[in-house]
């Protein structure tokens, strides 16, 4: 069951109803009926992994516990290990034994010796790298004591499974969602109406901005063989455009979803393609991930302590760890890699902190500056997800290679019956609406909201892509 | 709650009368822009005459020069050919044209292996068709019988344009609005293939069917309409197997004009079963000669 269906349509408006008119007796009704939701949604997919996610639930619970219960840091820290150890090897199961049970066959091949390797080729079950991150927070999180372990078991269930951040996140913090599930929440119509703009704002960039660019990035990345300068360049801002309309839209559809139950989820992004260097890339896109790999990451390696070595080494972990996160692939690795590369000048030179207020524009030197640096930043991002979105670093240098030497620059027609370049109006216009909104969660809400909101729904209907239906990246991972 | 459920309230109001409004510029734009579709030009012959109107699939679609028929016969042609097309496809279109009241001399029906199938439809014409599903009966039942929900695209104002955006959505809707020619008016329904035949290994089914529904519901409406139908078979490539699938079926439609080997030279072939533009050329002129010429 995607944001984008129809099915959602139907079950979200239930799921409210029942919340606020028939189970809204007390917190524990409340969750219940969350919680049953929740489950329903996740079986959509496949109700055997519904096992998984209950079980990765009873252990981080049943653990947490203990460990909190033990008298000695020993106790403790067998059973922080034994957490980590069960959750990530569920993770390493599903999602990397394949990968790597074929690169070791790969590697020995090289050296001349012929395997057979056994590969499992499970079907990964969907969330499973965000629940387990989210479950892992939280039995860190009381290894630390910086929380206590949650004994309602209903209550720390809900925290797991939430549907809205069940499947691409956000990835939640024990510190800032367990509070709001511990008590009753009760109406409040303004949270409610800003959810609602922010659905719609995220339905917007998923099927208006991203779906359509999907159609034109996959012709281009498919057939990159045969495109020439232009079209390899448009495909790879396509793309951008693409994983990002896909990404935040669903985040922003999961945030205004939780509103409506009274419930605020940790914000994901916050106009990342308006970044001035790549730390501030990293602040603004994908944030719940960006600081779960700081806080339970870097910082226990030793963060910044310890001198530049450390803080280079501490880097390059985290990034290539998190391209390891998205996928069992190579392509990531190297995505996460070259991300590390992007940072490495800012970190040496200590400036991995100088955008952190917000941009400030006026006709000046200085505001061309900003807009060069935000530029700067986007080619290097769209030049990574190269990488992200292609198949293998061989295809992926292959269009990088074929981008900066065919000097073709005439307009192509694609196998989708379309024009290279026929999609760049409706980006630029999309980026114009985001970037006089930059300050606001959505552009729909403030002056003249209805007809905004009038004007997203006729974008929605006309411009949105439905006969191609595109699920979202981020599920995948 | 109340001022939420009246908020919700205004934006489903505000969602339809959007899909309305879009509903009914978009469908008044596809019934009066200058055709870019087959079906849209077909349309256009409401209440007209066309001597010749020839049915079937991509193999006439690819086969027919209809400016050479119109040259040499002195008749108005279509060639109404449609990728995919099967028999449930012709037999629909036959109706159109009664519901259309469009005047015949005579229609050729190309029948060959889809005599053998008796479910499948071609997916072009159906989104061809989608924004006249409320022109008449036999329209909207061809969509009800092909699509899951068919009372969404009935009745739901907009959903057929969303679900078909591709086809008919809102780049399709504007190249109408700007009227951007296609080369259906000009080659009058003719798609010309280029290239050759590289090799071939495609084979005839190895029996005909009992029968096909469809067929049979041809049959009838033709009579009981006084249409005059001739059926033909189109050329295929001499590799093929199984050509005695041509004679088998000559045995269930005794006036099926066999055309399946005239054309000899597998160069003048795009693909097995698929002539490219010179032998699109060839095959019109031998067509003429044996069926339009007195």
């Amino acid at each position: 069951m995607f944001f984008n269906s129809l099915s959602f349509a139907i079950f979200l408006p239930i799921v409210f109803l029942l919340y606020w008119f028939v189970f809204n007796k007390n917190k524990t009704t409340q969750n219940t009926l969350l919680i049953v939701a929740s489950y329903y949604f996740y079986s959509c997919w496949d109700w055997r992994f519904l096992f998984l996610l209950v079980f990765s639930t009873l252990l981080d619970y049943f653990s947490a516990i203990m460990m909190e219960n033990s008298t000695t840091d020993k106790k403790r820290k067998f059973w922080l290990w034994l957490t980590i150890g069960i959750n990530l090897g569920f993770l390493g199961i599903f999602k990397y034994y394949d990968f790597f049970a074929q690169s070791f066959a790969d590697l020995l091949h090289g050296f001349g010796f012929q395997t057979n390797p056994v590969l499992l080729k499970l079907i990964l079950p969907v969330g499973i790298s965000f629940y387990t991150f989210h479950g892992l927070s939280y039995v860190i999180d009381i290894y630390y004591k910086r929380i206590t372990a949650e004994r309602n078991f209903v209550d720390y269930s809900l925290f797991v499974s939430y549907f809205p951040l069940l499947v691409a996140g956000p990835i939640e913090r024990a510190t800032h969602l367990l509070p709001q599930v511990k008590i009753k929440r009760h109406f409040n119509f303004e949270k409610a109406k800003e959810g609602v703009y922010q659905i719609i704002w995220g339905l917007v960039k998923k099927v208006v901005i991203a779906d359509s660019c999907a159609t034109y990035a996959n012709a281009v990345f498919d057939n990159y063989e045969s495109m020439n300068s232009l079209s390899l360049m448009l495909g790879a801002v396509y793309f951008a455009f693409q994983i990002y309309g896909d990404f935040s839209g669903y985040s922003d559809i999961a945030l205004g979803t939780s509103k409506l139950f009274g419930i605020d989820l940790l914000k994901n992004f916050n106009y990342p393609y308006f970044s001035r260097d790549i730390a501030e890339f990293w602040r603004r896109w994908h944030i719940s991930l960006s600081s779960w790999f700081r806080d339970y990451l870097y910082i226990p390696l030793g963060g910044s302590q310890g001198g530049m070595w450390m803080k280079v080494r501490n880097t390059f972990i985290i990034f290539l760890v998190s391209g390891f996160w998205h996928g069992a692939n190579w392509t990531f690795i190297v995505w996460g890699l070259l991300n590390a590369i992007y940072f490495l000048p800012l970190l040496l030179q200590n400036k991995n902190r100088s955008n952190m207020g917000e941009i400030e524009m006026g006709w000046n030197a200085n505001s061309l500056k900003t807009i060069l640096n935000i530029l700067g930043t986007f080619v290097l991002t769209t030049i990574a997800w190269i990488f992200f979105r292609a198949k293998s670093i061989s295809e992926a240098i292959g269009y990088i290679q074929k981008m900066v030497t065919d000097f073709h620059f005439n307009t192509q027609y694609l196998n989708n019956e379309r024009y290279n370049i026929e999609l760049l109006l409706l980006i630029l216009v999309f980026v114009g609406v985001e970037w006089f909104n930059r300050s606001k969660v959505e552009p729909l809400s403030g002056k003249a909201s209805w007809v905004k909101v009038t004007l997203a729904i006729m974008a929605l209907l006309a411009l949105g892509v439905y006969s191609d239906y595109k699920e979202f990246i981020y599920f995948q991972f | 709650m109340k001022p939420f459920l009246i908020f919700i309230g205004k934006i489903l109001l505000v969602l339809l009368l959007s899909a309305f409004s879009f509903d009914l510029v978009y469908t008044h734009v596809y019934e009066t822009s200058s055709p870019r579709t087959k079906f849209q030009y077909f349309r256009t012959f409401k209440k007209d005459t066309l001597d010749y109107i020839f049915l079937g699939s991509s193999r006439v679609e690819n086969s027919l020069v209809i400016s050479e028929i119109e040259k040499q016969t002195g008749k108005s042609a279509l060639n109404l050919g449609f990728q995919a097309a099967k028999m449930e496809d012709i037999y629909t279109l036959l109706q159109l044209i009664k519901a259309y009241e469009i005047h015949t001399e005579t229609i050729f029906i190309q029948v060959d292996y889809i005599f053998n199938i008796q479910e499948g439809y071609s997916n072009v014409l159906q989104y061809e068709v989608m924004p006249y599903v409320r022109d008449n009966s036999v329209t909207k039942s061809y969509l009800n019988h092909h699509f899951e929900h068919p009372s969404l695209l009935y009745y739901f104002p907009f959903y057929r344009f969303s679900d078909y955006d591709s086809k008919i959505g809102f780049r399709e809707f504007v190249l109408n609005v700007l009227g951007k020619q296609t080369t259906i008016q000009k080659e009058k329904g003719f798609v010309g293939l280029d290239g050759q035949l590289d090799h071939c290994d495609y084979e005839l089914p190895s029996s005909v069917n009992e029968q096909n529904v469809y067929f049979n519901q041809i049959q009838d409406f033709a009579k009981k309409n006084d249409m005059n139908i001739v059926y033909y078979f189109s050329p295929m490539s001499l590799s093929i197997k199984n050509k005695d699938y041509v004679a088998k079926l000559q045995g269930k439609i005794p006036k099926l004009h066999d055309f399946s080997s005239v054309v000899k030279d597998d160069l003048l072939f795009q693909d097995c079963t698929h002539l490219n533009r010179k032998g699109a050329t060839f095959f019109t002129q031998y067509f003429i000669d044996t069926l339009l010429t007195d």
